[in-house]
């Protein structure tokens, strides 16, 4: 048996003529989590209802344990989906929408009612079985749904965006209820949401999905620090996004200049690749690597904005015309006080701007 | 004080419901009362006399013709009842899951376009299209798949083909209102877990469509054994059915009070069959 879960290749789905998904490549490996990560119409979901074979692809292939699955329906695929809205079947108990999928593989009542309680406690809803959906909470159905799913002992799970309606507390506790669950049970999770947060606090590696195609792929911390894309740097939380012209080469690192901070030089691993000398890129940097303070080499600002957020205070610092972000543990500067910032060589990833730039000068965030 | 205030205001709110009330009781409860003492009564010398008896009743169940008659109307209703279930809910699963929802809407309209239609034009219609030299017998003649016409004008066939056509667009409706309104990601729920399509429907659609199979099929049933417009222009007058006796005893007869004991066990079949009908509605709800 292959290792490999699941291995996309060439995906392409369209809609009347538009790619939703285009041409996406993707191996999911055994009992790992991975999340496909991006905003509402990236064709995350899309690629996952192909996955369970709700919409048949327009192109490429779907390999599901080393089978090719194209053709085969959904109900003949070691998958087993949990839907953003449970859709649990409200004319049935709790234990009979668990049992639903042992009842299709013709396993006997006795046998079903037995697995549908183990379920239960699996999710810890010992005692509901004889509820009826529209009795049970968000938080509750979202369980049945999950149980629901794991009866069937599917060889991958998909998740799409399970949490999405719940509220926030309830969604940290599931979530790490479900990363829990994964590791004890060992199984292959695909899980599509579009709450950055969400896909790092769970996922063994995150694809991010943008107009269809993938964006970057890579472990959470990876996705995080060493983006390769603005769009990517984005949409994984807030950024420093300094346009700068590429220098030169300079092995093992990269020179880039900006008009404002000078020149710095970004180490190689941190370039975009088809990123040279000569080009427009995007100097990434997170508010959380930004340090105040007069030290040698430091860039003068101004602190223009201080929000106290608890664990950290976010100052937004005017430098030169441009404004930088930076998140601090200490809460010392006050609004209107000159600052150095600085920002260590490595925070800096330099990234591919998305087409349809802002002047340069001018910081985006 | 207070309570005497709210008590006061809750004496008048009845007379909200007084219109309805007093619509109600004239043209309904009074006339069915009127009906179903008549049927008590005897004519005697072209008059109606108030002699209370059973007579009239004995004679509806006595009466081999009568009584057949009966069990003409209660087989014709339940077959078309039968009928437009099995033609109804392909009809409504096409719109509602399989037809884009763009054209959804148009499918609807196309469907009942034709219930538009006066119900006696439309069964002069059929007739054209179901007597011997009717459209059907020239072409199964044409193409050579009968020696002879097929007799089906004037037989409870065509009573049938008048009252489905007529009726099945109530259950339609009825069953893609409903359906329309099941999350689809229920069926797909159901597929993911392992039904085919059929095991998919049966386990999520029918369930959940139940309420409007119950309220639908008791539409169609009060409407077809009560019908008198199918059996009597397609029907024909060999095999006569129950409504057909009402109108018999009326016109011919003009025995009101046999009329009456007629319409009496109509009524009270409609109103057993309806109470059979709910008691299957609601105990669907709490069967698991």
């Amino acid at each position: 048996m292959s290792t490999r879960a699941i291995e996309v290749r060439g995906l392409v789905k369209k809609f009347g003529g538009v790619a939703a998904v285009d041409h996406v490549d993707l191996t999911v490996e055994r009992g790992e989590f991975l999340s496909l990560l991006g905003p509402s119409g990236c064709g995350k979901t899309t690629t996952l209802r192909m996955i369970g074979g709700l919409e048949s692809p327009t192109e490429g292939s779907i390999h599901i344990g080393g089978r090719d699955v194209s053709g085969v329906s959904p109900n003949r695929r070691p998958t087993s989906m949990v839907f953003q809205d449970y859709a649990l079947f409200p004319h049935m108990s709790v234990a009979d929408n668990i049992a639903f999928g042992l009842k299709m593989r013709g396993i006997a009542l006795a046998e079903r009612r037995r697995r549908a309680e183990e379920m239960l406690e699996v999710v810890n809803l010992a005692g509901f079985g004889a509820r009826k959906p529209a009795q049970l909470s968000g938080g509750q159905r979202q369980r049945v749904a999950l149980a629901r799913s794991l009866v069937v002992e599917p060889d991958v799970l998909l998740l799409d965006e399970p949490l999405g309606a719940l509220d926030a507390l309830i969604r940290r506790q599931m979530q790490s209820e479900l990363h829990r669950l994964q590791r004890r049970l060992g199984l292959t999770f695909m899980y599509v949401t579009h709450d950055q947060e969400e896909a790092m606090a769970m996922s063994d590696r995150i694809v991010v999905m943008h107009g269809g195609r993938i964006a970057q792929e890579g472990v959470p911390e990876d996705v995080y620090r060493r983006p390769r894309s603005e769009f990517v740097a984005r949409f994984l939380g807030e950024c420093n996004l300094i346009p700068t012209t590429i220098v030169k080469r300079e092995a093992p690192a990269i020179v880039a200049e900006n008009a404002l901070v000078g020149r710095f030089s970004v180490p190689a691993t941190r370039v975009a690749s088809g990123l040279g000398p000569g080009d427009r890129a995007l100097a990434a940097i997170r508010p959380e690597d930004i340090r105040l303070g007069d030290l040698p080499g430091s860039i003068p600002g101004k602190v223009v904005e201080r929000s106290y957020l608890g664990a950290r205070t976010r100052y937004v610092i005017d430098v030169g015309g441009a404004t930088i972000v930076a998140a601090e543990q200490s809460s010392g500067a006050t609004v209107g006080e000159e600052v150095g910032i600085w920002w260590p060589e490595d925070a800096v990833s330099l990234v591919t701007p998305d087409s349809g730039s802002t002047p340069a000068g001018e910081t985006r965030r | 004080m207070s309570a005497t205030r709210s008590s006061a205001t809750r004496n008048w709110s009845w007379l909200g419901l007084a219109p309805l009330s007093l619509w109600q009781g004239i043209f309904y409860f009074v006339p069915a009362v009127l009906l179903f003492l008549t049927s008590f009564w005897v004519l005697e010398r072209y008059s109606i006399v108030m002699n209370w008896t059973l007579a009239n009743y004995q004679q509806v169940f006595a009466k081999r013709i009568y009584l057949d008659a009966y069990l003409t109307s209660l087989w014709i209703s339940v077959s078309t009842v039968v009928i437009c279930i099995l033609l109804a809910y392909p009809a409504a699963y096409a719109v509602a899951f399989v037809v884009p929802r763009r054209w959804q809407r148009a499918c609807m309209i196309a469907m009942i376009i034709p219930f538009w239609t006066n119900y006696l034009v439309r069964a002069y219609a059929w007739q054209l299209v179901l007597s011997n030299n009717g459209l059907l017998n020239y072409t199964l003649l044409r193409l050579g798949l009968r020696e002879e016409p097929l007799p089906i004008l004037y037989t409870h066939v065509a009573t049938r083909i008048g009252l489905v056509h007529f009726l099945v667009v109530l259950l339609t409706l009825a069953l893609y209102a409903r359906m329309e309104s099941i999350d689809r990601s229920l069926l797909e729920a159901a597929r993911d877990l392992g039904a085919s399509r059929i095991r998919a429907f049966v386990e999520v659609v029918l369930p959940l469509t139940r309420g409007a199979l119950v309220t639908g099929v008791m539409f169609i049933f009060v409407l077809a054994f009560a019908d008198y417009v199918s059996p009597a222009i397609l029907g024909g007058q060999t095999r006569r059915v129950f409504p057909q006796l009402v109108v018999d005893a009326i016109q011919s007869d003009v025995n009101y009070p046999l009329a009456a004991a007629f319409a009496t066990v109509m009524v009270a079949t409609i109103l057993v069959v309806i109470g059979l009908l709910s008691r299957m509605q609601s105990s669907g709800e709490i069967e698991s």
